[in-house]
């Protein structure tokens, strides 16, 4: 049972990492084309049409492609004074039901993005702006990364309540 | 009742944080429920579903990864050796030279980074070997470079003064420019603290006989100058609104990336692909926590137990100063016990509205408590930076040896934030005077 979620959970880490990586070239893509688009004005007086609301989308891809991937690496804020204090038992109590609830808020949050992006979907919703494109993928995309969370979170309940380390995951690459 | 219902929630929030949540986690539940309390479970749902997207689809806060991008390019190139040799030849014959050049190095090379932590493992590593084997004192040595840290997010490019300026609807380019004076004062009278330290006990910072020639201090600034450069450029372009921050954040990483190519003498040094995941990975946690503080803060506010703080206040004919006071010593208190963007969110939502309706400036609080932070940031029993210098020592320090070398810097800090108080000014006179 343990090795079988330890494997499961590895093997998550790999499938968030690609979705890190695609986050990651989002970063670089979104360095590039607002540089491009200051060079591109003061030196050619001809910016880059839409570098502001691509970036904006990018923005979206960038956080919620890695904040899975985050918590993998239990990456996300926490303070560990009192609890390091706590016996081992009460804190993989406590680390378990954390970890239960903030399961139930991202559903609850992946429930609510879909409506939204679902709303947007339906009636084909566009960016109208330097140039026009379709907004509704961006909102799914938040959607995913909330989903993926969620299912970080699930597995970090089940790899808490039966005490499973993953070495692997605290690297951080 | 709504106002019971409010103040359970903080007292939730911490109690949350406390028992091991993430703080991202403890104020998304705390303000989810908060509001489902307040206003019902599809108002509760309706927040959740728009506050996600809305925060992160936005030109503007596209500034955060841009600023951690340049950092991490910067750390990853090993730039902050540069910037040391370039401090070290140019004041490394002064009284305490060494330290002091790490100070220095530290406000340069940390305004590049951004990173408080990232400056003091840099610096660890680069400064504290050579000043232990030239005989400083381990407690000054160390101190020194924790405290420095600190530089790094006053002065720009800071991604905390970002994280203030989002979470309090602030504008981001006047709070880039209101942190330079107090991070270049700071950054004096945190030299100016090891000066008279090393005046008063000689032993604890022997004088270095070794002093560089003009030539070599010229050629120091072969790699640090350009980075120098940069910084300069983001500040000017930024006053002078050439950029907005978000264009200054790319220009600068796209310089920083063009430098570090330079130094690393191609890209495969560079690492590129942890270095884009370490950015996306960081600007993640930081947004994740925004967002969350974003509900919780709609939950207080419809709470209205922030509008009945202030107006109590007001009120009462409370001192605003006895306020500051008090807000001070929260944060220095529980600044010891989380970083930088954690304490903003859980404080904010709480302490900015008060404070304004106090009558401060919304510019001014910012660059307070961001020194406040920082400063808690070194502050025993926790004191984040100063794990960071003891773990980045190959155990050349103990923990006891950093607190107890860092009493004049702390007094330097609390001369700092009375110099704000006094002289509010320090804080808004370039901001207000920008284009």
């Amino acid at each position: 049972m343990e090795q079988g979620v330890l494997a499961f959970s590895r093997a998550y880490g790999h499938f968030l990492r690609v979705f890190g990586i695609i986050a990651g070239l989002s970063c670089l893509l979104t360095m590039f084309l607002v540089a491009i688009n200051v060079i591109g004005r003061y030196l050619f007086n001809s910016p880059f049409n839409g570098a502001f609301v691509y970036t904006q989308s990018l923005l979206t891809v960038m956080i919620f492609f890695s904040i899975a991937l985050t918590q993998y690496y239990r990456g996300h804020i926490k303070v560990v004074f009192v609890t390091r204090m706590m016996s081992p038992k009460w804190r993989r109590f406590t680390q378990t039901l954390m970890s239960a609830l903030a399961t139930i808020l991202f559903v609850l949050a992946s429930y609510a993005t879909f409506l939204f992006a679902w709303e947007s979907f339906e009636v084909r919703e566009e960016v109208f702006d330097a140039v026009t494109y379709p907004i509704y993928p961006v909102k799914f995309v938040v959607f995913i990364g909330l989903v993926l969370l969620a299912l970080q979170f699930a597995l970090d309940t089940v790899m808490d309540a039966l005490g499973i380390e993953d070495n692997g995951s605290k690297g951080g690459h | 009742m709504n106002l019971y219902l409010g103040i359970a929630g903080i007292f939730a929030l911490f109690g949350m944080i406390a028992f091991g949540a993430n703080v991202m986690v403890a104020l998304g539940i705390v303000g989810f429920f908060g509001l489902i309390g307040l206003v019902g479970f599809g108002a509760g749902l309706s927040v959740l579903s728009t506050v996600f997207f809305e925060t992160t689809h936005s030109f503007h806060f596209t500034v955060i990864p841009l600023f951690l991008l340049m950092g991490f390019f910067a750390l990853r190139a090993g730039l902050g050796s540069d910037v040391y040799e370039a401090a070290h030849s140019w004041l490394g014959g002064v009284r305490g030279g060494l330290a002091i050049s790490t100070t220095v190095a530290a406000a340069g090379f940390g305004a590049a980074s951004g990173s408080s932590v990232g400056t003091a493992t840099v610096f660890t590593k680069i400064a504290l070997p050579e000043m232990l084997d030239r005989g400083y004192d381990k407690g000054l040595a160390s101190a020194s470079i924790a405290i420095a840290g600190t530089l790094a997010v006053m002065i720009p490019p800071s991604a905390v003064m970002v994280i203030y300026g989002i979470l309090t609807d602030s504008s981001i380019g006047k709070l880039l420019m209101a942190g330079i004076l107090p991070g270049i004062v700071f950054g004096i009278l945190l030299c100016l603290a090891i000066y008279i330290t090393a005046r008063r006990r000689p032993e604890m910072a022997p004088r270095s006989e070794n002093k560089a020639t003009w030539g070599q201090r010229i050629y120091s600034l072969r790699l640090a100058g350009p980075l120098a450069l940069i910084v300069f450029s983001i500040i000017a372009g930024i006053y002078l609104g050439v950029f907005t921050p978000t264009e200054a954040g790319a220009m600068g990483a796209l310089f920083t990336l063009i430098l570090a190519i330079i130094r690393q003498r191609g890209i495969r040094g560079l690492e590129l692909r942890q270095i884009l995941l370490d950015t996306v990975r960081t600007s993640a946690m930081i947004f994740a926590v925004i967002i969350c503080a974003l509900v919780f803060s709609r939950f207080l506010a419809l709470s209205g137990l922030t509008f009945e703080i202030g107006n109590a206040l007001s009120t009462m004919d409370v001192n605003p100063w006895f306020v500051v006071f008090i807000v001070t010593m929260i944060y220095l208190v529980l600044g010891t016990m989380m970083d930088a963007p954690a304490l903003l969110a859980i404080s904010l939502p709480v302490t900015y509205p008060v404070m304004i309706k106090l009558g401060f400036d919304p510019i001014w609080f910012g660059v307070y408590v961001v020194l406040l932070v920082e400063i808690a940031a070194v502050t025993p029993p926790v004191g984040i930076n100063c794990f960071v210098v003891q773990a980045s020592s190959d155990g050349r320090i103990e923990l006891e040896d950093v607190f107890k070398g860092l009493t004049p810097f702390l007094i330097a800090g609390a001369i700092m934030l009375l110099l704000l108080c006094f002289f509010p000014q320090l804080a808004l006179y370039i901001p207000n005077s920008m284009r």
